[in-house]
């Protein structure tokens, strides 16, 4: 009988107990409604076990099971993917717009209108060859343009050194992330041995896991019935964390200078990553050597052609005055390689044919033609040697090599020009060229025409002031197809590139829009699932307060039966 | 669905974050009066708008070259018409030289016009422009025949000078001096008409007049081609004017915005934020614990 009341007073200290327990619980919630990653904590409640007596079954009140996380685990696993291409094309977006604008198109101030000028200047030239001012504004126009070649390139690379700086920063980033999932691993095998759930360890964890993955691509494995996590590198299956171990990642410079990401075995064997699998880390990789990598190979591209064919035409003309000496612009590292062999060391020696040119010699008082020197080139014999010594050989003219450039000297009173070079020796030596420079970096407009804007060669023939002929030609190749293996005209060349970045660009953009809303969809369903409402809680809050109030008062009334009893007694 | 507190922020947040964004667009396109800012916004224009930059660019240029070209070519035809007109003062004193009307005297006083007519066809020859021989070919910079009447030869070359008039186009601007006087032998029949009338020779007087017909009818078909190229270069120009009107339009259709359009669309995105803000802290303000304690 006195069990009956004992039974009681035990069943409402069991029901203060859980009501402390859920007012606990949702004072945790209340504190952390805004702490990121936190998932709603609830307490598990069950009946205890009850007492099969000879008349029935007998409750013995609540037991509290648990205090359990809030959860779904397969959207929390969507979201660790979806964040990986999130950062990826967050990344990708944010470098376009640095790209864009380097290439100023949209405002009309880009390259663009830089080309046009140099092109319209030479239609002045053409116009008018005996124009001198129409000549300097051609060189200024001409040097505006390799500034401008070289500054895209410069501020390319400028970015490609930033990304070199982030990836070692997310380098870092996931290095330390990962030492304390390791951690977090340990602690929470460690906690849940005494029976509790490590929930705050284990948000922390999942917000970890979080982080990483939109740092870089990886596979999360739980092990060890859930208490475990194991993360490996998606694409190539490295381990980064096991139990309560965990790898780092480190960064080196390759051959060409670039930064590459390796994984670290403690035995010192390096793994390079590649772009890592995904997220921030795969977004500058790709930036970095697919998109600006391709660009600067266009734009020396562009660069290399523009001298080549500009020189090309250039060296078969006259200027307004004829040479008295010429130091030519490119050097050989062997003057006993053919010059149009690679060894030869000269930037265009591709461009070298069999075929010959001409040096024409004439007195300088009547401009009587003296002499007319052919020399014939052989692509895979002749040598920058045999050529000076060829030219050495005339009695107008002496010829020596000078650091491995080609230098003609007329003897006193005398003068020459070129002519009918069908080899291209004079452009890849550097002879009465326009510009001189292989690429972005080093194109520059040759010194002979800086210093003297009458060498540019407008004419075909001497002492002709108004033959433009080699200006029209000039002119016109503007309309040819000379770059892209031939495919496209200049013009098209560089429209090209700036259509390709504008829509390498937009398709960033787009992605990025598409991953943004994928990514809010999951966070908004997790929230729905594991947010904190507070209004939620404020009626737990009555719900349970209610509960502690009706088992105080149990225990009142069973103590009052209890005190009856003994009085009787 | 339930809403957790935090995505009640957050979708507050974000709706009012997006018309920040739409606010600050229209502002850049009020400002720059440029549709968009960023080529990826839309690639396909942009290229687009480069070959117009580029042909609206060209075309001030051909119009300089069909100026110079205009202004050779006229010189050319005021000179080839003075020309004719002394070539057929020269037949005319040749015909009537040659007739029984006249004598010794008459034929050694005409001689001299004869003389004069001839140096001022060398004055014809040496004709300029901007202080260029517009008849020595390439070498402009001397002049194509002597003064000297006794000589007749040629110091020009043969170079006809083509200049650009529009993309892919050129026209020769000159007529070479050989072609205008030696082909035509003037130099020639001017000195023989002279010599003859001033050694009373009527049967070389007579010879003269076949050469000179020769000679008018060569120079008349030289002055056709070069009016039917100032005719050219009238079109060129006409055309050139045209498509400098036509790519200004299409280039601003193609990259200016309508400061209309852009100017409403941006008031409308300003009356839109101010809504989402007010109903943000409308929304934000009442929860359970407002009303329950």
């Amino acid at each position: 009988m006195g069990f009956g009341i004992n039974n009681a007073l035990d069943v409402a200290k069991k029901a203060i107990y859980a009501s402390q327990l859920a007012l606990s619980t949702t004072s945790q919630n209340i504190a952390n409604v805004n702490t990121p990653g936190y998932t709603k904590q609830k307490l598990i409640l069950s009946t205890e076990e009850p007492l099969n007596l000879a008349k029935g079954d007998v409750g013995r009140g609540v037991r509290v099971e648990n205090v359990a996380r809030v959860y779904n685990r397969y959207l929390e696993e969507s979201l660790f993917d979806t964040v990986r291409s999130y950062g990826r094309w967050k990344t990708e977006g944010e470098k376009f717009k640095r790209i864009e604008d380097i290439f100023d198109e949209v405002s009309e101030n880009g390259f663009s209108k830089t080309i046009n000028q140099f092109w319209e200047s030479w239609q002045k030239v053409s116009d008018d060859p005996t124009d001198e001012s129409a000549r300097e504004v051609l060189v200024k126009n001409a040097i505006f343009v390799s500034q401008e070649l070289r500054r895209i390139k410069s501020d390319l690379k400028v970015i490609s050194r930033d990304i070199d700086e982030e990836i070692k920063g997310v380098v870092d980033d996931v290095n330390s992330i990962v030492k304390e999932i390791a951690s977090l691993n340990v602690k929470i095998v460690d906690h849940e041995s005494i029976g509790a759930n490590a929930n705050d360890y284990r948000d922390r964890r999942d917000e970890l896991i979080k982080e990483l993955s939109e740092k870089i691509g990886i596979q999360v494995v739980k092990t060890g019935d859930d208490k475990q996590v194991t993360v490996l590198l998606k694409d190539t299956g490295e381990p980064l964390v096991d139990a309560g171990f965990f790898w780092q990642l480190s960064t080196d410079q390759d051959a060409s200078g670039n930064l590459r990401v390796f994984w670290k075995d403690p035995s010192g064997y390096l793994k390079d990553i590649g772009e890592g699998g995904g997220g921030i880390l795969k977004g500058l990789f790709e930036v970095r050597d697919d998109r600006i990598g391709s660009y600067i190979q266009k734009l020396d591209n562009f660069a290399n052609t523009l001298i080549k064919e500009i020189n090309k035409i250039h060296t078969q003309g006259v200027g307004l005055s004829l040479y008295d000496e010429i130091l030519g612009d490119y050097e050989t590292k062997d003057v006993n390689k053919p010059i149009g062999s690679q060894d030869s060391g000269l930037p265009f020696y591709g461009l070298v044919k069999d075929g010959s040119f001409s040096i024409k010699v004439y007195k300088k008082d009547d401009k009587s033609l003296v002499e007319e020197r052919v020399i014939n080139i052989s692509k895979d014999s002749t040598t920058l040697s045999d050529i000076k010594d060829s030219i050495d050989a005339s009695g107008y003219l002496s010829a020596e090599i000078d650091n491995g450039r080609l230098k003609i000297k007329a003897a006193t009173g005398y003068e020459f020009s070129f002519a009918d070079d069908t080899s291209y020796s004079l452009s890849a030596l550097g002879i009465n060229v326009f510009f001189s420079g292989k690429d972005s970096d080093k194109m520059a407009v040759s010194s002979n025409i800086t210093s003297d804007v009458s060498k540019i060669a407008a004419s075909l023939t001497p002492y002709a002031e108004s033959d433009n002929r080699n200006a029209l030609n000039i002119v016109n190749l503007r309309e040819k197809k000379v770059a892209d293996g031939g495919k496209l005209t200049m013009d098209e060349s560089y429209r090209s590139l700036v259509s390709r970045i504008g829509v390498d660009a937009r398709e960033a953009h787009r992605n990025l829009e598409h991953e943004e809303t994928i990514k809010k969809g999951i966070e908004e369903r997790i929230q729905e699932v594991s947010g904190v409402s507070l209004d939620e809680e404020m009626i737990n809050l009555i719900k349970f307060q209610h509960a502690f109030s009706a088992a105080a008062k149990l225990i009142e009334v069973a103590d009052r039966l209890l005190e009856d009893i003994i009085k009787m007694v | 669905m339930k809403v957790s507190t935090p995505m009640m922020y957050d979708i507050v947040f974000r709706g009012i974050d997006r018309n920040y964004q739409k606010v600050a667009k229209y502002q850049e396109v009020v400002s720059s009066g440029k549709k968009i800012r960023y080529i990826s916004e839309d690639p396909v224009s942009v290229s687009e708008s480069l070959i117009y930059r580029r042909d609206l660019s060209s075309v001030e240029e051909n119009m300089k070259g069909i100026n110079e070209a205009k202004s050779w070519l006229v010189a050319t035809e005021g000179a080839l018409s003075s020309l004719s007109q002394l070539l057929t003062r020269m037949k005319t004193l040749a015909i009537s030289q040659a007739t029984g009307t006249a004598n010794e005297e008459t034929r050694k006083d005409t001689s001299y016009e004869v003389e004069n007519i001839a140096s001022q066809i060398r004055n014809i020859a040496a004709t300029r422009i901007g202080g260029k021989h517009i008849f020595s070919g390439y070498k402009t910079d001397v002049a194509p025949f002597s003064a000297n009447l006794s000589n007749t030869a040629y110091y020009g070359d043969s170079g006809e000078i083509e200049i650009f008039i529009e993309n892919g186009v050129r026209i020769k601007k000159n007529v070479t001096g050989d072609k205008v006087f030696v082909d035509t032998e003037v130099l020639d029949i001017a000195n023989d008409l002279r010599d003859a009338l001033q050694s009373n020779d009527v049967s070389k007087i007579s010879e003269q007049i076949g050469r000179l017909d020769n000679a008018i009818s060569k120079i008349s078909a030289i002055r056709a081609d070069i009016g039917a190229r100032i005719n050219r270069v009238n079109m060129a120009y006409e055309r050139e004017e045209d498509l400098k009107k036509t790519f200004t339009e299409i280039l601003s259709n193609t990259t200016d915005a309508d400061m209309t359009e852009a100017v409403s669309d941006l008031s409308l995105a300003q009356v839109v934020l101010k809504a989402t803000l007010s109903a943000a802290a409308k929304s934000l303000q009442t929860t359970l614990l407002d009303l329950m304690f």
